[in-house]
């Protein structure tokens, strides 16, 4: 026999640093009582297996004033090679409720002594308990039994718990708990749930007595976290509780556990708690609770029920497409699963909703509707998902969250631009008799020139016009040099400079050139612009946002898929009244084409096209 | 389309010389079955552009709905009413000038060409006095319109507009002056022609170098509305270094008495109102209302980009409610207004007072 030592401490420490300092504490005196004891050698045996031949202590109903000789029956595992020979054990009773955190010790029990630790035989161990007369009816001992040896107590300790009672008197029974339902059993990780257990035999906080206290609940499970708050039991048929499992809990069942704490046989009750192989933690010591009343359930008035927590996940991964109006989702979900997917990007003051019905727990790229999408700059995606899991019995569909998610470039949108094409006809792709047309300089000098009906026709209505040789004219009202403008009085006899029909008079330039660069065939457009404060300024397409100089637009007839990529390089002050927007449209940009064509009808126009800026 | 086709040519063999019957026939038979053709390429071709027929009155009219300039694809456009058809013959190719059929209750028949520059046919309206309006777009935001004289069966006007916008009686025609799409000189005047005068009584300038006044241009028809100073007859000059006119929302009242539009200038809307004239000789008068103070609408507009921004997306609707304009305000971002008013037409102050 090792020699006892004093009562500990809560530490707070692991429970290998306490099994260090109680041997540590090895030579204390056992001659005076102790809540707990040091014991030298357990029955020597063989067993290596803690699951085999469980110990059993007897009597374990108490009650104050009394002295008991306690038989420890079973085989305490000793017999590991690497620890042959005998076991030093320490034992001892601790104050409840410290338990369930095994990990953290709470006071030794005040009323409670032990002493006359005996070896009996290999399977049978005895040992004296009193009771102090002081000790309240109804307190609880949490009672464990381990080696002393820190390699040994990693593979195995052994604990009850006890009542001090007065076993004389035990009472009437206690109502046997019992569950019939719980609603909702299928938990999202990561939500809250109002739940509503159904049974019988619950005891309410009114109806409880020292002896049968009221129903307890706890939650377990194998990996993850359920947090339980709010238990009330309403009455002994129905227990409301707040459930929250984990956001980090997987797929796995819960096991929802009652306490009814019932007295089942005049004897005493005995609680077997559970045992453990290595060290503990919270969540181990929930587990072994609800695993010991499943497994044990004659045990007391335990009962237990099993729901479900699905670990439902529905994140938007990805936004570098959705300015062709696809957003990549990652749906997570057990396979079967199936639900309706709301997915909404949230703009500056639009929050439109996309509908996705039936979407299945894959990563997929969600084409969103461009139509139902108003102009704005959107800078986030959220939304929710209602999977609808496969489960028995059925139950509805779970709504999930999509966490909002930053698109790392927002989407500047401005939904459908209608682009015409304007273009420089080529004199050679014109036909008509020759007719006078001429050329005028900054200064207002006029020269008579000939060109054919078709091709200054066209080249005025455009605004410019290629000759064969190669002569490019612009024309004199585009160019501020019209009838009414810069040379007005100064037009010679027959030169037209004002009108859409019969003008006739050209300046000679070098180059198209846009208001912010040159103009490049097929690639660059003209955006709307106004005249405010006598300056041409570009003003906000579809009222969005001002595109500045080579900005690129995206152009996506609604295939979800870039159809054209448009640099600005011009203003079109066309382009900004709204009338002369089509109807449905959200703004009108000019396209420059290199189509030589001498007819609007050789060129045509692009079409409407969903607009954006890149997000890539 | 064979129904109609077969009608048009029975009807026409009894008003018709059987010397001209089947060369016109011929024409209507091609200009039908090439519509059709049309019809079915366009379906064929995803084209953008579209057709509707509305009832007018007792009249009933086929024309673009869409506003969408599509040339390539030029749908069927015509005017049918109890004295006058009047169908756009669609061309065989873009070298060839439009054309228009007209045909009176009476049977008689005559084919009009428009201008070479016409590119797509929107419309044909029937006006006062035996007059037809033919709206044309050569490119979105460019186009003109064309009086016929249907009894006489001739193309008498041709004025160039960015955009025109017709009275419910289609006797006044309210249009934004043309100018080239790339011009970077010029300024939007607003223009009002009058059907029920004669092409000469609706100019509003010559050209310098006509001291004769010997030709009309396109540039300088109609009288100018707005800008409007006092007792200005003629069109404006040059620019000024303000604000464009931005004219949007023209609306029509029922009774084509008068016309109400927006205007934005130096961060201020306006409503414009313009009284039509009623005798030929009658001049047609223009006020306003600036939303001012309180009524300031285009207080705390932005675009997205949080910008300050007042233009056409301020202004919802303009209607009509008896002599009272309807007036509805919306700020997509920004402060977010909702506002609705109603103007009396007597709160309008007319130009110069």
């Amino acid at each position: 026999m090792c020699e006892g030592f004093g009562a500990w401490r809560k530490l707070g420490a692991t429970r290998l640093i306490q099994v260090m300092t109680a041997m540590t504490l090895l030579g204390t005196s056992l001659s005076h009582a102790q809540q707990s004891v040091g014991v030298l050698c357990m029955p020597n045996n063989d067993l290596t297996d803690p699951y085999i031949n469980l110990p059993q202590m007897d009597p374990v109903a108490w009650a104050p004033g009394g002295t008991y000789t306690v038989t420890i029956n079973g085989t305490f595992p000793v017999g590991n090679p690497d620890l042959p020979g005998c076991t030093d054990v320490y034992f001892s009773a601790w104050m409840w409720p410290d338990y369930p955190n095994a990990g953290a010790f709470g006071p030794l029990d005040p009323y409670v002594t032990l002493s006359n630790f005996v070896d009996v035989s290999p399977t049978v161990i005895t040992y004296t308990v009193s009771i102090s007369p002081a000790a309240p009816l109804g307190s609880y001992v949490y009672f464990e039994l381990y080696p002393a040896n820190s390699l040994a107590f990693e593979r195995y300790y052994d604990y009850w718990g006890v009542q001090i009672e007065n076993p004389g008197s035990p009472g009437p029974g206690c109502a046997t708990p019992a569950i019939s339902s719980v609603f909702p059993s299928n938990w999202t990780a990561g939500d809250t749930y109002p739940v509503v257990i159904m049974g019988s035999g619950f005891t309410t906080q009114a109806e409880a007595t020292s002896s049968c206290p009221a129903t307890q609940m706890t939650v377990s499970v194998a990996t993850g976290a359920v947090t339980v708050s709010n238990v009330a039991v309403i009455n002994p048929s129905e227990i409301i509780a707040t459930i929250a499992p984990a956001g980090t809990d997987p797929t796995e069942p819960a096991q929802i556990n009652l306490n009814g704490n019932g007295q089942t046989s005049p004897g005493g009750m005995v609680a077997r708690l559970g045992s453990q192989t290595s060290a503990n933690s919270e969540t181990q010591a929930n587990l072994a609770v609800a695993k010991n009343e499943t497994s044990n359930p004659q045990g007391s008035g335990a009962a237990s029920y099993t729901a479900q927590i699905f670990n439902l996940q529905a994140i938007v991964t990805d936004t570098s497409n959705i300015m062709n109006g696809i957003v990549t989702v990652k749906l997570t979900a057990p396979t079967g699963t199936s639900g309706d997917l709301k997915l909404i990007p949230y703009g500056i003051n639009y929050s439109p909703q996309n509908d996705f019905p039936n979407e299945a727990p894959v990563s997929q790229n969600l084409k969103l509707n461009f139509q139902n999408i108003p102009p704005d700059i959107y800078t986030v995606a959220g939304g929710t998902w209602d999977a609808l899991v496969p489960t028995t019995p059925p139950t509805g569909p779970q709504t999930v969250d999509i966490p909002h998610y930053t698109l790392p470039t927002a989407w500047t949108y401005f939904r459908t631009i209608f682009y015409t094409q304007y273009n420089v006809p080529h004199e050679q792709d014109c036909s008509g008799s020759n007719a006078n047309a001429w050329t005028v300089d900054q200064s207002c000098h006029f020269s008579e020139i000939t060109l054919p009906s078709g091709f200054i026709r066209q080249a005025w209505i455009n605004g410019h016009g290629l000759e064969s040789d190669g002569t490019l004219l612009w024309s004199a009202y585009s160019a501020g040099l019209g009838d009414t403008q810069g040379c007005a009085g100064k037009y010679p006899s027959g030169a037209i400079g004002s009108g859409q029909f019969g003008g006739n008079t050209f300046e000679i330039v070098k180059s198209v050139l846009g208001a912010c660069g040159p103009a490049v065939a097929d690639r660059t457009v003209a955006i709307p612009a106004e005249r405010i404060g006598g300056k041409y300024q570009a003003i906000a397409l579809s009222g969005v946002v001002v595109p500045s100089c080579q900005q690129v637009l995206v152009l996506d007839q609604g295939s979800h898929s870039t159809t054209y990529i448009k640099t600005v390089s011009d203003i079109c002050p066309r382009c900004s009244n709204p009338e002369t927007i089509p109807k449905g449209d959200n703004g009108h940009v000019d396209a420059f084409s290199s189509n030589p064509s001498c007819s609007a009808s050789g060129v045509g126009s692009l079409g409407p096209f969903y607009t954006s800026y890149p997000t890539q | 389309m064979t129904m109609r086709l077969r009608t048009k040519c029975d009807e026409f063999s009894a008003v018709t010389t059987a010397r001209g019957l089947s060369s016109i026939c011929l024409v209507f038979l091609s200009t039908l079955l090439f519509s059709s053709y049309l019809l079915a390429q366009d379906l064929a071709n995803n084209a953008h552009i579209h057709s509707e027929v509305t009832q007018n009155g007792s009249a009933e009219m086929r024309s673009v709905s869409n506003g969408m300039f599509d040339p390539a694809h030029q749908p069927e456009v015509y005017w049918h009413d109890s004295d006058w058809d009047i169908d756009l013959i669609n061309r065989a190719s873009d070298e060839k000038p439009y054309e228009i059929s007209i045909r009176s209750s009476s049977g008689s028949l005559s084919i009009v060409k428009l201008p070479q520059e016409y590119e797509q046919v929107n419309s044909i309206y029937r006006a006062p006095r035996d007059k037809a309006i033919i709206v044309e777009e050569d490119h979105t935001s460019s186009g003109a319109f064309a009086i016929v004289d249907l009894k006489q069966g001739r193309l008498i006007d041709n004025v160039g507009v960015a955009f025109s916008i017709i009275s419910p009686d289609r006797r006044f025609i309210l249009y934004q002056n043309w100018y080239p799409a790339e011009a970077e000189y010029y300024e939007n005047t607003y223009h009002l022609y009058d059907t029920s005068r004669t092409p000469r009584q609706n100019v509003c300038g010559y050209r310098g170098n006509d001291p004769k006044h010997e030709y009309l241009d396109d540039g300088m028809r109609g009288f100018q509305v707005f800008p409007q100073k006092v007792g200005q007859l003629l069109c404006s000059g040059p620019e000024d270094d303000d604000d464009d006119n931005m004219g949007t929302n023209f609306t029509w009242s029922p009774d084509s008495s008068k016309i109400v539009f927006a205007d934005v200038k130096s961060g201020v809307m306006s409503l414009i109102l313009v009284t039509m004239p009623v005798g030929t000789s009658d001049l047609p008068k223009t006020s306003t209302y600036p939303l001012v103070g309180a009524e300031n609408v285009c207080a705390g507009a932005t675009d997205a980009a949080g910008e300050a921004i007042c233009d056409y997306h301020v202004i919802q609707s303009l209607g009509w409610d008896g002599d009272t304009v309807t007036a509805v305000f919306n700020h997509r971002f920004g402060t977010k207004l909702n506002l609705t008013m109603a103007i009396p037409v007597s709160r309008f102050t007319p130009i110069g007072k």
